[in-house]
């Protein structure tokens, strides 16, 4: 295993973003603080999202119309890849993530030689939550155990670092939260090596209000079952 | 098995065979026809649902109804399903275009935006 030198400006982080002009600005500001390429994808706000990032050093992207945070992150994902983006990370908007852990993510992928480096919340203890947001997050685990064969300890996790040969595989047709189960599903399904990686998320009022309900796991499997039957 | 479970089984079978291999907007103008043409029947001579209902083994027309309505309510709300799946995926890949478009003139052409 051996360390690289590593140009920020080869992490391509795409930011999805939907009526998040509360937090969007800190969230991005965080990520341009470590040299990152920050892509931003408003996803048709109707708080004018957009305005409280424009100004910044970003790739700024407009969706004409809200379609859902798994459509903003393909969109997103397609954009760096025109660039030809080295490695192409999801991070959130709401400010629960941490630019930081995409650092140690990305050294773990090139020091494994991996595909996809996944964040997990419940690898060590430094993340802390409503019990019943841990549930519903463990149902998830065992959910997705069903739908691809493999036992991912956090499989809801918006942080994710890719090289760009992963994000090429990616085809998201799940265009709202069912987004994440088909990720994985689709990296499953291409045999690609998936590593996960301990990452704090901070929780706040502000994003738990903003976040899934325990409700959005059974939108969840309705979108995944619609899907399969209608492909 | 009833003899309506047989007719219902024998006729939905048919609709799709036909659906698959014909032109589906003949097939959807045919089978809307049917419908009309059905109600149409119902309505002018109320008692044929009864006599048919009872030829079948259903004991009442008004049971007769009710499960054909059941049934063309699951028929329609699938395709309807369908139709809306389509749709969405068609009006993802354009609006995404458009936002690509508008991003990599704004690229080219900062004063775009």
């Amino acid at each position: 295993m051996t360390s690289q030198t590593f140009d920020p400006k080869n992490l391509w982080v795409v930011v999805a973003a939907y009526n998040e002009k509360q937090a969007a600005r800190r969230s991005v500001e965080d990520l341009l603080q470590q040299g990152f390429e920050v892509v931003v994808v408003d996803d048709g706000s109707r708080d004018d999202t957009a305005s409280v990032v424009e100004d910044l050093d970003i790739h700024l992207l407009r969706h004409p119309i809200n379609l859902g945070q798994g459509a903003a992150i393909q969109t997103g994902i397609q954009y760096a890849l025109t660039f030809n983006a080295q490695y192409i990370a999801t991070f959130d908007s709401d400010g629960q993530h941490r630019a930081e852990d995409l650092n140690a993510m990305l050294n773990k992928l090139q020091q494994y030689g991996s595909d996809v480096c996944l964040g997990s919340r419940f690898i060590d203890k430094s993340t802390t939550m409503p019990i019943f947001r841990r549930l519903t997050l463990k149902l998830a685990i065992v959910f997705t155990y069903f739908h691809t064969g493999k036992w991912f300890t956090d499989a809801h996790n918006g942080l994710r670092v890719m090289t760009n040969r992963s994000a090429k595989i990616l085809d998201l047709q799940e265009n709202r939260m069912a987004h994440a189960s088909e990720i994985l599903s689709q990296f499953v399904r291409n045999n690609l090596a998936i590593i996960e990686h301990p990452v704090t998320i901070h929780y706040t009022e502000y994003s738990l209000a903003k976040g899934q309900t325990s409700f959005s796991g059974f939108k969840i499997l309705f979108d995944l079952v619609i899907s399969k039957v209608f492909r | 098995m009833t003899p309506f479970q047989i007719v219902a089984i024998i006729g939905f079978s048919v609709f799709i065979v036909v659906i698959i291999l014909s032109d589906t907007r003949k097939a959807l103008k045919l089978a809307g026809v049917s419908v009309a043409s059905l109600a149409l029947a119902l309505i002018v001579a109320p008692n044929i649902a009864q006599s048919f209902a009872v030829g079948i083994g259903i004991a009442r027309g008004a049971d007769l109804v009710s499960y054909a309505s059941t049934c063309f309510l699951i028929v329609f709300s699938m395709m309807a399903v369908s139709r809306y799946v389509k749709m969405r995926r068609s009006m993802t890949i354009l609006a995404r275009k458009l936002t690509l478009l508008e991003a990599r003139l704004n690229f080219q052409d900062p004063s775009a935006g």
